[in-house]
């Protein structure tokens, strides 16, 4: 069991380092500049030296091999950089959420803990009558619903 | 005799007391108290007024902040009045020739850490604006290039000197992103603070920002307006979605949403409510264009752009568009309501905006023709939004189609479009816009100059720039709107280097027990909250 949770714990890390690269790559390579949204989005006039010193500040003008290295090494020395759409520390973007986000998951796992596990159990013990399948149906209806 | 005259006296005063009661009953007397709800359609990237262009930024944050100069927040729908907010009295005059503007602010008056306001916080608040240090970003910078020093002889004067005298100064300092900093916070903290930290000197002080939830404010006790604010206190409710606002609304959860509803949502929110909901409409500030891209063939010739503009009935597409859509009025370069904008006569002589549609289509086939490309074929660019991008640009192409031209319509996401639009450059034509906050015609106008950071239309007109020096270099109205003029019948009829469709048009339904809000003709501007009230009686 602890090998089981060591060894998923240690899978962690290379599947969020993969979707953390994927997102970098997609971020750069969509076309669309998050400053000429940040500062033109609305219309109202943007001079495009502003433009330009926000590329700046958020590294965007350097070449693709020099901020994806910045990004790895940001990784290596736990500095998350900055939000494109704020500016601000990325550790600050997450503390102003974190909270939040923590008591909707811990809540939902809860709920759904306590309507699946029973559901499940029920389900298991009446194996393929009415209530079998009234469940499978409930449970199926669920994940297949999109969650706005 | 007398006792003729008696009855006669009373009579008067009996007539006197009921016409004065029933004037007090009228005018509405703002009530203390309250907390106003409202919805904010949108994401502020940061707090700092100074490099932000969003109104998203301002619906939540510049009740928190005071200006020098403000529009007035019981007209503004006037272009040009304009009042004091942080200085004293009337808005001056300019001195020596139009070059020296001197503000006199009011004493007393405090940040909400305490701390005393004085000419050194607006100097450096300007100084930030106007002549930020190498890589400090500023927004708006651009708006005073006419600025050559700023300076304050005493705690209560600050001085604006001028290189040149320009109409537009004013309604650029009276733009609402010009917020009061405090000099020593920019000192202590540096110039990145204002993005996460709030310490103004407006109506109210801040309390709590939820990401994604709501900010709220409470009322400032030391405000410098005294009387006000009548609020208790503001939650600014952030709303992904219209139809979440529209809801918000409906069900009471929400007084308000400042940027504005199509025509639909307004009759809806009419039908379901009825004397619930007040209604307040204004010409908005923002005007949407075709940009055909003159470097490309046949663009590049004069006759295909002004058959493009030829074959738009504008006048009938307000009427039928401004349904549907945030459009209505027709307009030329400056804001319809201005007094520099044309009248209705001055307008029909422009290409495009002729009275008889039939003959102005007749004119576009025979341009076309001219030019080696009846029946021309191109691809419209457009935005991936309904209001109104892809209405107003649907009702084009078909517009050109009843001229015998065949447009198909690209429609790409925000990020994309802007992509196209403004780096690549790859498109036939495209739709484009221009909104604006304060209504300053002679900054607004720069949108049609091919030199003009936010010009994509790809073409240098030197004439046009000639013309546009002379208007901000003259210091007669007169002038300027002869200037204008030519200035417009060059940009969208000789040369039809961009063409306006038509201008938007705002709607703001809200809660009739939200009082003191006056639509303004820009959705940055009015947003201080000092003077709204509830009236939930």
């Amino acid at each position: 069991m602890i090998k089981y949770l060591i060894k998923r714990l240690l899978l962690l890390l290379p599947t969020l380092l993969g979707a953390a690269v994927l997102v970098f790559f997609l971020l750069r390579l969509v076309p669309g500049d998050v400053c000429e949204i940040r500062l033109a989005g609305t219309g109202l006039y943007a001079d495009p030296a502003e433009i330009e010193l926000c590329r700046k500040d958020l590294g965007l003008d350097q070449p693709m091999f020099v901020q994806f290295f910045q990004f790895l090494w940001g990784y290596v020395t736990l500095d998350l950089g900055k939000s494109m759409w704020t500016g601000a520390p990325i550790t600050h973007e997450i503390s102003l959420r974190f909270h939040l986000t923590l008591q909707v998951a811990i809540m939902s796992t809860l709920v759904a803990i306590i309507i699946a596990i029973p559901f499940g159990i029920i389900s298991a013990v009446k194996l393929n009558t009415l209530i079998d399948y009234i469940v499978r149906r409930f449970s199926i209806a669920g994940i297949a619903m999109p969650s706005f | 005799m007398s006792n003729t005259y008696t009855k006669f006296a009373v009579s008067l005063a009996v007539g006197a007391g009921l016409a004065l009661g029933v004037s007090a009953a009228n005018a509405e007397t703002p009530k203390m108290g309250g907390t106003l709800e409202f919805v904010v359609p949108g994401k502020a990237p940061s707090y700092d007024g100074h490099i932000e262009t969003t109104y998203a930024m301002i619906h939540r944050v510049r009740p928190f902040y005071s200006l020098l100069i403000r529009v007035n927040p019981d007209n503004p729908s006037d272009p040009s009045d304009f009042v004091c907010d942080l200085c004293d009295g009337d808005v001056p005059k300019p001195t020596e020739n139009g070059t020296k503007y001197t503000f006199k602010l009011q004493k007393g008056v405090k940040f909400h850490n305490g701390t005393p306001l004085t000419s050194a916080d607006v100097k450096a608040s300007f100084d930030k604006i106007i002549f930020p240090p190498e890589g400090v970003a500023s927004a708006r910078k651009s708006f005073f290039k006419a600025v050559s020093s700023i300076t304050t002889p005493d705690a209560s004067t600050i001085v604006f000197k001028l290189a040149f005298p320009t109409g537009s100064f004013i309604p650029a300092l009276a733009t609402p992103f010009n917020f009061v900093y405090s000099k020593a916070d920019l000192d202590a903290h540096g110039y990145s603070w204002h993005k996460m930290n709030i310490n103004g000197s407006g109506a109210f002080k801040f309390v709590e920002h939820q990401k994604g939830a709501f900010m709220t404010g409470v009322k400032n006790p030391d405000y410098h307006l005294k009387g006000r604010p009548y609020l208790d206190g503001y939650k600014a409710i952030t709303s992904a979605k219209m139809a979440l606002s529209i809801q918000a609304i409906r069900g009471n959860r929400a007084a308000a949403e400042f940027r504005g509803f199509p025509p639909k949502a307004r009759d809806d929110l009419v039908k379901a409510l009825g004397n619930k909901i007040t209604v307040q409409e204004s010409d908005w500030n923002c005007v949407l264009l075709g940009t055909p891209n003159n470097k490309i063939k046949p663009f590049d010739d004069t006759r295909v752009r002004q058959a493009l503009t030829l074959g738009i009935d504008r006048w009938s597409g307000s009427k039928y568009l401004s349904k549907i859509a945030i459009v209505k009025t027709v307009g030329g370069v400056v804001f319809p309501s201005h007094s520099l904008a044309a009248t209705k006569e001055e307008l029909m002589k422009l290409k495009g905006y002729g009275p008889d549609i039939k003959a102005s289509r007749a004119e576009a086939k025979k341009l076309l023709k001219e030019a080696g490309v009846p029946g021309l074929k191109f691809t419209f660019h457009n935005r991936g939004v309904d209001q109104p991008y892809k209405i107003v640009g649907t009702w084009m192409i078909d517009q050109w189609k009843k001229t015998g031209m065949k447009v198909d319509q690209q429609v790409n996401p925000t990020p994309v479009f802007y992509d196209t639009l403004r780096k690549k450059k790859t498109f036939d034509v495209s739709v484009d816009f221009n909104c604006q906050s304060v209504i300053n015609p002679i900054a607004d106008i720069t949108k049609f100059l091919g030199s003009a950071g936010n010009n994509y239309g790809s073409y240098e007109d030197q004439p046009l720039e000639d013309i546009y020096n002379k208007i901000l270099k003259s210091g007669d109205v007169a002038e300027q709107r002869k200037l204008i003029r030519q200035y417009e019948k060059h940009a969208l009829s000789d040369e039809a280097r961009l063409m306006i469709s038509l201008w938007w048009y705002k709607i703001n339904p809200h809660r009739s027990y939200m009082k003191g809000w006056k639509i303004a003709p820009s959705h940055y501007l009015n947003q201080h909250l000092d003077n709204v009230w509830l009236d939930k009686s």
